[in-house]
């Protein structure tokens, strides 16, 4: 009779056990005691983006109005393979100055322009849109990928317009630019 | 006969492959330096239903609760790298995802903590970070945004003036209250139509968030019995679409300038995670056209006055006219 008794006792307790194991995180159990949310692995590929190290936008003479020039491709692989994936790049600008960066010695964030110009190369399917070209004051949208299925892999080319201010002097003026995806 | 050379004939072949439409790839000019990508490895269990789920860190969580959520860093470069890893802020706006500039916090980013600050990675190789989120007691309800970011420090520029910094992150959608998850639900307005600059048929539908969690729309739009017969699509959503709750946005099909004015019956599918919307409409791509034939291309009030006015004096006429016959 007692092994009866302890048999029973043993099933009931690791039926219990089971019980907590399959009860859905956002339950009054999971919730509100500080306790974790139970997960699940996923395994897909990565969202990356490749940028050139740096870039030169050349020599102008002082006088000039502006200076252009093509930064590099920028590539944004998504790997995540995913049935209705999208991403967003944006593109932002601190000043470029020189020497020590005072009124004279900086040109600012607005007066720099971003223009991504079309896909050079891409592969996968997906609707990839450049932004509107503007100048950096403020950050703007780069490029963007909607409705992809599966992996994809977008590239652009982007054209950097610096306006130079007319009391700007001589100097080599450097600045980041920095491109967020996500 | 002459039979073509068998190389000649898989020449062929493969060109024409290449010209197809979509899914054909070209390959960027030159090679580029530096790659640094991020995964998400885990997501919670209440929300395996949502595919969303796989890309982004998305939750409901009471006040008091712990989030733990793992993600990767790789370095697909062939130097190290040293990776400012944090959490930053996000708001959605104007149907987009916005990242705050730099380490702009919110309330919820304050939450937010990773394990470590900085990441040196050598090339080629990897590591798993767990972003905890801890929200506290007095925690408001609602839901806010965020990305965590794995940020490439900038480089010299002893040589090269524009120092480029590249960050990749994970989008935060975290929705806070006690007991259950607010549900999802949208409305989608009758859909409008114009053509682009480049000729293209547009079909525009102005979607509004009536639930409490925002909102990442995909979807399809079919052409069916459009002149002589013809049906096209399904096409897929060309704009992004990421609506936070209470906000509206219109989302854009953007189809091929070949496609024929109509009229066409067209149906709409718009979705997000599991919620599913759709509608059917008359539509017609030629605005002249459109007007004439009593179908408003953009409901006005003057469209709507104008054919009120019409039926007003249809009837007014028909009743004033005379008998023909004679008893």
């Amino acid at each position: 009779m007692r092994r009866l008794v302890f048999s029973l006792l043993g099933i009931g307790a690791a039926a219990a056990a089971v019980a907590a194991a399959i009860v859905p995180a956002g339950s009054a159990l999971a919730a509100g005691t500080g306790s974790t949310t139970t997960t699940f692995t996923i395994s897909t590929g990565t969202l990356s983006i490749s940028v050139p190290a740096t870039a030169n936008m050349g020599t102008v003479a002082s006088g000039s109005t502006h200076v252009s020039a093509l930064l590099g491709d920028v590539q944004v692989t998504d790997l995540r393979a995913a049935l209705a994936g999208s991403w967003t790049t944006t593109v932002s600008s601190t000043n470029f100055v020189t020497g020590t960066g005072t009124g004279p010695e900086t040109v600012p964030n607005s007066d720099v322009t971003y223009d991504p110009g079309d896909v050079v190369g891409s592969s996968g399917t997906g609707t990839f849109t450049p932004g509107t070209p503007g100048t950096l004051s403020s950050p703007i949208t780069a490029f963007s990928a909607t409705s992809e299925v599966g992996d994809t892999v977008v590239t652009w080319d982007p054209q950097i317009t610096i306006q130079i201010p007319a009391g700007a002097v001589n100097g080599t003026y450097t600045g980041t630019i920095t491109h967020s995806v996500a | 006969m002459r039979r073509l050379p068998a190389a000649l004939v898989l020449a062929a072949v493969v060109l024409t492959a290449a010209a197809g439409p979509a899914a054909a790839s070209t390959f960027s000019r030159r090679p580029v330096q530096g790659r640094v990508g991020v995964r998400l490895l885990t997501a919670p269990v209440s929300e395996r239903a949502n595919p969303l789920a796989r890309l982004y860190i998305i939750d409901h969580l009471a006040p008091g609760a712990t989030l733990r959520s793992k993600m990767q860093v790789v370095n697909m470069s062939k130097s190290a790298v040293l990776l400012n890893m944090y959490a930053a802020a996000a708001t959605i706006g104007h149907g987009q995802f916005m990242f705050a500039v730099g380490h702009t916090q919110n309330l919820m980013t304050t939450w937010v903590h990773l394990s470590r600050p900085v990441l040196r990675l050598a090339a080629g190789r990897r590591a798993d970070e767990t972003v905890t989120i801890r929200v506290p007691r007095n925690a408001p309800p609602g839901e806010q945004y965020g990305v965590v970011w794995a940020s490439d420090r900038g480089h010299d520029p002893a040589h090269k003036n524009i120092s480029l910094v590249n960050r990749v992150g994970i989008r935060i959608y975290l929705s806070v209250g006690p007991g259950n998850p607010p549900g999802s639900n949208f409305t989608m307005a009758p859909p409008t139509t114009s053509r682009n600059a480049s000729g293209r048929a547009q079909v525009t539908v102005q979607v509004h968030n009536t639930g409490g969690r925002a909102l990442t729309l995909s979807g399809t739009l079919s052409l069916t019995g459009g002149p002589g017969g013809l049906r096209a699509g399904p096409f897929r959503l060309t704009t992004s679409a990421v609506i936070a709750p209470g906000q509206s946005a219109p989302v854009t099909f953007t189809l091929s300038p070949h496609i024929p004015n109509g009229p066409w019956r067209t149906k709409i599918r718009l979705q997000s995670g599991l919620v599913v919307r759709s509608e059917s409409a008359t539509i017609d791509f030629d605005a002249a056209a459109l007007a004439s034939a009593g179908f408003p291309v953009a409901p006005t009030a003057e469209v709507a006055s104008l054919i009120a006015l019409t039926a007003l004096a249809a009837f007014v006429i028909r009743a004033r006219r005379p008998q023909r016959r004679h008893a």
